[in-house]
């Protein structure tokens, strides 16, 4: 559900790889909005992009031409150090193979976006603790990822995101590794903190029954987006 | 003098498994060869660390070899063609005997088909001698008589031009003299020279110069100054008509090798000398200056393999950590292997020939290097060690040390890759494939064997040790038992607990304050390698299990805000993996240790050598010998006619002396005879020394068989009445501390042991005899006047006055230059050879070119600190690789470049400084235990915290700046980029 202001516009986008002798033009002049509030799912094959779009949309990469606004600000004229504390202050990130830090504790996975951000340490370990709680993680705290299972990884991964109250959550195949149930349960999680907190969530998936939860569907194909579509709405 | 065949055959054994196992497995060896040629830089890394343990190795034989081949070559320069000697000699000190004897002596040993080849008697002086015309003098030129006709055999004196110098061919009243002593008196042929013979009733002779001979061969005799006369011209000058003081026998097989002989010549040599009776000994002075040498080659190559050991061991520590890695690296790859139908014997082939690969070009690198590093540290010891005049020092090696330090070194890292890869091998396919972590307990079973053996071991250990006095088990066997436990315990608790509570049991038993180490000469090496090792050991357990996630709590607990994300996961990940950080931190703290233990050394130096000078010199300033028998007549006289009695503390008593005799002494009832030096001491000495005493007699009976107490409870009464005893009774003596026991002057080899109350017998060697009581023992061993002190009296009533010397003893009043006062009491009393030392300006030398040679000890090994920088550098690279999608997520969440470089860079610090800080840490306890049970007597406790901290702070700057390029790469790595990253 959106609230109507545009808070990531991409403008013309283009990312060409070169790996070696070979070049690849993983984004052909995408155009896109994504309004404030929304979830959107960008769905397509494997190696159309979608990982691609999602990474340059946050900042994680650049583009090789065309441009990036968030909030209105052109992410190309950021410096590295702006967008980092950008994404620190305003964005969320949630990977298909979670990437906690093993050497940490769920949480103190969860606490270390707050610090990062700045956020008084006991107030971080505070709100850190609320939010593994709000995912249903709190007898776990202590646990490392390698002492929980995969949806439990998956969900303290969530909380990580969530826990500074990002205005945009990335999502890249949040489910990829899970099974069904386990997917429906994060999903519904992240679901919940859209609804529940305008949050603004983009997630890749090429799983339909994910992109059932978004508000919109960009279908991609050869680093284009060739549809957008309104899928049926779980829980609506 | 080194055998190669060991080295060749292990190299060639080697070669062979290496070569079978290729040829056997050709696809293997295409696998290992295209690994090694994926990770060149990582291979250049590791080859360098690893080298230097060989090159370690080979640098101290090749030192090793050096100090051999100068101070064997010294004994060729010294002894020319003579291989042994025949003489009466007490304390250095030649006595003479009939030259009718020579003749006899020849003829036994031809009687006895005696292997030789020259046999000719001397006559050998030493004299202060002056030559007006060249304005120069010398107090102690040697004086040598020779008999032409007696020479054969013997060699030639070899003018600077190339001509023979016959003797015989000296005109009347002329001699020859070698080079060195022309340097000293500045002297050219038809200079005339003054020799002045005698002290008491001095003889001046005068000879001209005819010629200058060579310093080589027989001119260059013991590498002294030496003035060439004929025998008859030398016994007539000196009054020994009829007599001579050494024999020189040459044996067949020339200057090398007539030594193999040696043992031959000498045992006849002894039969005729026994057959007649005389009161001569045949030495075989080349065997013996031989063995002396070779004897420093053990030495010297001992002291650096010893020090240079814990490089080695870190070097392999390298190769287990390297060879780990590595196969974690490739984990997935060998689980497809596995799957497609390899055997496990298979993947440790592949590991070994890859590793053989390392071992080799390390060895061969390393060897090569150890040369370079040996020469480095020859140049080096020629500049900072002063060596007698004559020594040449020059750089040698002997090649099959090269090939011995290369088989080692290659055999060492083979077999340290061959256990690695029997580890490595040992992998759960499926785990492996998908690069899952190895579930809990994996390793119980195995965890359950190794304690159980360890603990069987160190049971042993502590039996055996405790049984039969053997250190090594007593040392080795409480923490191996502890260790063997702890493993067993980690069976059924969190390892961090059970492995602390082992590395603490182990520091506590080496460290705590019982002394059970027995020290023997032939174990002090290896107990010093053991215990250093197991301190690390204990040391990393405690610090690897404990000392990360105390400091991490430290770090939430206090620090900034805007650090503590970095410095957080910085702390997080080196208990991630203890294996591999605690093998990080051995190699740093064995590094450390060693330095720090030199470091140490050269500390308690520095802190005690103003207490040991003050110990040595007894409070006096200036020591002066006398080169000749007898005392100068009016001394005293002369001195204070020539120099103001105010330059002397305390005017005229702050002059002394002692009638000194080189004895032989055995303790009463026993037979075995010591070279002495009996000091009888007049009562300035008695009034003026300032030596303390370690143990004495609490009371004397005096001459009239009255009491005297000496216990006071004024220390400085006490020590004076001790002295005052020996004018009380003449029966009693006083000796220094080299009489108690080994010395730093006097090895644990032998020696009079005695201590007060026993009894001594003194002899002259000429038949004279005193027995003597001894009634204290001083503080310390004495360098510079070491011996038997007694009553002058004692001395002059007992034996031939016209065989001792003098020693006078000066105490400077302050201002007084020390330098001055000795050039002006040398010149005036030139003529009886009067020689000084200032005791202070001795010892400072010494101490100098010790701390140097320290210093340098702690450079060489300092070198070994790449074996840490290298196993950080690769422990570094393959970190960047492992978190590479880690770093990629600590972007994505907010991590700016510089947190993730300072969250590398803080881990970096973390664990070279443990390592340092445990090394350090470990050093300093030790050396404060070896100086509680060895030294605490004479020496003053320090740590050069100053010396310390600069050595640490090169460590950890030059580690971290040799390491931080995989950091900065690390950081430089686009988010996008590290999370797509799959290795």
């Amino acid at each position: 559900m959106s609230d109507g202001g545009v808070l990531v516009r991409a403008i013309n986008a283009h990312k060409v790889y070169n790996s070696g002798a070979v070049r690849v033009h993983a984004l052909r002049g995408v155009e896109l909005e994504i309004r404030k509030g929304e979830m959107v799912a960008v769905m397509g094959p494997s190696g159309c992009g979608k990982t691609t779009l999602l990474n340059c949309l946050s900042g994680l990469d650049d583009l090789s031409e065309g441009e990036v606004f968030i909030e209105e600000v052109p992410l190309n004229r950021m410096s590295d150090r702006a967008k980092t504390k950008y994404r620190a202050l305003r964005m969320g990130f949630i990977f298909q193979s979670y990437n906690l830090l093993p050497v940490l504790d769920a949480l103190e996975n969860v606490e270390l976006p707050l610090l990062v951000a700045g956020v008084a340490p006991k107030e971080a370990r505070t709100r850190a603790e609320d939010v593994l709680a709000s995912v249903g993680l709190a007898e776990f705290a202590r646990h490392k990822p390698s002492e929980l299972s995969a949806g439990q990884q998956q969900r303290v991964a969530v909380a990580r995101a969530l826990a500074n109250r990002p205005a945009i959550v990335w999502a890249d195949e949040p489910t990829g590794n899970l099974d069904s149930d386990t997917s429906a349960a994060v999903m519904q999680l992240l679901h919940e903190a859209n609804r529940g907190n305008r949050q603004t969530f983009v997630v890749v998936t090429h799983d339909p029954a994910i992109g059932a939860y978004a508000d919109r569907i960009l279908r991609m194909k050869n680093g284009q987006i060739v549809e957008q579509v309104t899928p049926e709405r779980v829980g609506a | 003098m080194t055998d190669l065949l060991w080295p060749v055959v292990a190299v060639l054994a080697l070669g062979a498994v290496v070569a079978g196992l290729a040829a056997g497995r050709p696809m293997l060896a295409r696998m290992a060869g295209r690994n090694l040629a994926r990770r060149r830089g990582r291979v250049a890394i590791a080859v360098l660390g690893l080298l230097v343990g060989t090159a370690i190795i080979s640098s101290s034989l090749v030192v090793g070899d050096t100090l051999n081949h100068i101070f064997v070559e010294n004994v060729y320069d010294r002894l020319g063609l003579v291989d042994e000697t025949v003489s009466n000699e007490v304390g250095g000190n030649l006595l003479s005997f009939n030259e009718s004897d020579v003749p006899v002596l020849r003829a036994g040993l031809a009687a006895r088909a005696a292997p030789i080849d020259g046999l000719g008697p001397a006559l050998v002086k030493e004299m202060p001698i002056r030559n007006p015309n060249g304005s120069k003098g010398n107090q102690a030129i040697t004086v040598m008589g020779l008999d032409e006709a007696q020479e054969a055999g013997l060699g030639d004196l070899i003018a600077r031009d190339g001509r023979v110098l016959p003797l015989s061919a000296l005109p009347a009243s002329s001699v020859y003299v070698n080079e060195r002593a022309a340097g000293a008196l500045n002297a050219t042929p038809d200079d005339i020279l003054t020799l002045f013979y005698g002290t008491t009733n001095q003889t001046l002779v005068y000879r001209r110069v005819q010629a200058v001979a060579q310093d080589a061969g027989k001119g260059n005799w013991d590498l002294r100054a030496i003035v060439f006369m004929d025998l008859q011209d030398a016994q007539a000058s000196f009054n020994e008509t009829g007599r001579v003081n050494l024999v020189r026998i040459s044996n067949v097989g020339g200057l090398t090798e007539g030594v193999a002989v040696s043992d031959e010549v000498t045992r006849k040599a002894t039969l005729v000398i026994a057959d007649n009776g005389w009161p001569l000994v045949a030495r075989p002075v080349k065997a013996d200056d031989l063995d002396t040498a070779r004897q420093l080659w053990r030495d010297a190559t001992e002291l650096f393999l010893v020090m240079g050991a814990f490089s080695v061991v870190a070097g392999l520590l390298l190769i287990v950590n390297i060879f780990v890695m590595m196969a974690e690296e490739r984990k997935p790859e060998m689980g497809v292997s596995r799957a497609i139908g390899l055997q496990r014997s298979d993947l440790t082939t592949s590991f070994l020939l890859e590793g053989s690969v390392f071992a080799l070009a390390a060895a061969a690198l390393g060897a090569l290097a150890g040369l370079g590093l040996g020469a480095v540290m020859i140049y080096f010891f020629g500049i900072l060690v002063p060596l007698q005049e004559g020594i040449r020092v020059t750089f040698y090696f002997d090649p099959a040390s090269v090939v011995l330090a290369f088989a080692a070194g290659a055999v060492m890292t083979f077999a340290s890759v061959a256990l690695a890869a029997w580890r490595i091998s040992r992998l759960n396919v499926v785990r492996a494939i998908r690069d899952l972590p190895e579930p809990e307990g994996r390793h119980a079973a195995l965890f359950l064997v190794s304690g159980a053996l360890l603990t069987a071991l160190g049971v042993a250990g502590v039996a055996w040790g405790f049984a039969v006095d053997y250190s090594l088990g007593k040392v080795a066997g409480v923490p191996l038992l502890a260790l063997g436990l702890a493993l067993g315990a980690s069976r059924w608790f969190p390892a961090r607990w059970p492995m602390t509570l082992a590395g603490l049991a182990n520091l506590t038993w080496q460290l705590g304050p019982w002394h059970f180490v027995t020290l023997r000469e032939d174990e002090e090496s290896v107990l010093f390698v053991a215990i250093g090792l197991l301190l690390v050991l204990g040391g990393i357990l405690v610090a690897v299990f404990n000392a990360a996630p105390a400091l991490k709590a430290l770090i939430v607990a206090s620090s900034r805000r805007r650090g503590r994300p970095a410095a957080r996961i910085a702390m997080s990940y080196p208990m991630e993996r203890p294996f591999r950080t605690g093998m990080t931190l051995a190699m740093f703290a064995l590094i450390l240790f060693t330095v720090t233990v030199i470091s140490m050394v050269q500390a308690l130096q520095g802190a005690s050598v103003q207490q040991f000078i003050a110990q040595q010199s007894g409070g006096y300033d200036i020591v002066g010998y006398t080169t000749t028998y007898g005392e100068i007549p009016n001394f005293r006289t002369i001195l204070f006619s020539n120099l103001s009695a105010t330059w002397f503390r305390g005017n005229y008593s702050g002059v002394a002396s002692a009638t000194v005799l080189p004895a032989k002494v055995r303790t009463e009832n026993v037979t075995q005879q010591f070279d002495y030096t009996l000091w009888g001491i007049d009562n300035f000495l008695v009034n003026s020394n300032q030596y303390g005493f370690h143990d004495h007699l609490p009371w004397i009976l005096d001459e009239n068989g009255t009491r005297v107490d000496l216990i006071s409870p004024d220390p400085e009464r006490e020590r004076e009445a001790v002295w005052h005893a020996l004018g009380q009774n003449h029966s009693y003596a006083v000796v220094d501390r080299s009489a108690t026991g080994p010395s730093q002057f006097v090895g644990p080899g032998g020696g009079l042991r005695v201590s007060p109350g026993d009894a001594v017998i003194v002899d002259d060697g000429e038949g004279r005899q005193v027995r003597l009581v001894i009634l204290g023992v001083l503080d310390q061993a004495l360098q510079f006047t070491s011996g038997i002190f007694v009553d002058q009296a004692v001395v002059k009533d007992n034996f031939n006055v016209s065989r001792t010397y003098t020693a006078y003893f000066f105490q400077l009043a302050p201002g007084t230059d020390s330098q001055w006062m000795r050039g002006e009491l040398e010149r005036i009393f030139f003529s009886y050879g009067l020689r000084t030392i200032d005791i202070r300006e001795e010892i400072g030398r010494a101490f100098d070119a010790s701390q140097e040679v320290l210093t340098l000890m702690q450079a060489y090994l300092g070198i070994g600190l790449m074996v840490g920088i290298a196993g950080l550098g690769v422990v570094t690279a393959r970190a960047v690789v492992e978190r590479r999608q880690q770093i990629g997520a600590l972007r994505a969440i907010g991590f700016t470049r510089e947190m993730v470089l300072w969250s590398f860079l803080i881990e970096i610090t973390f664990i070279a400084a443990l390592g340092i800080v445990v090394g350090m840490a470990l050093g300093v306890v030790l050396a404060y235990k070896v100086y509680s049970v060895f030294f605490a007597d004479f020496a003053t406790f320090a740590v050069p915290w100053v010396n310390l901290g600069i050595i640490a702070s090169i460590a950890l700057v030059a580690t971290v700046a040799a390491t931080a390029s995989p950091a900065v790469r690390a950081s430089k790595i686009p988010p996008a980029e590290a999370l797509r990253y799959i290795e």
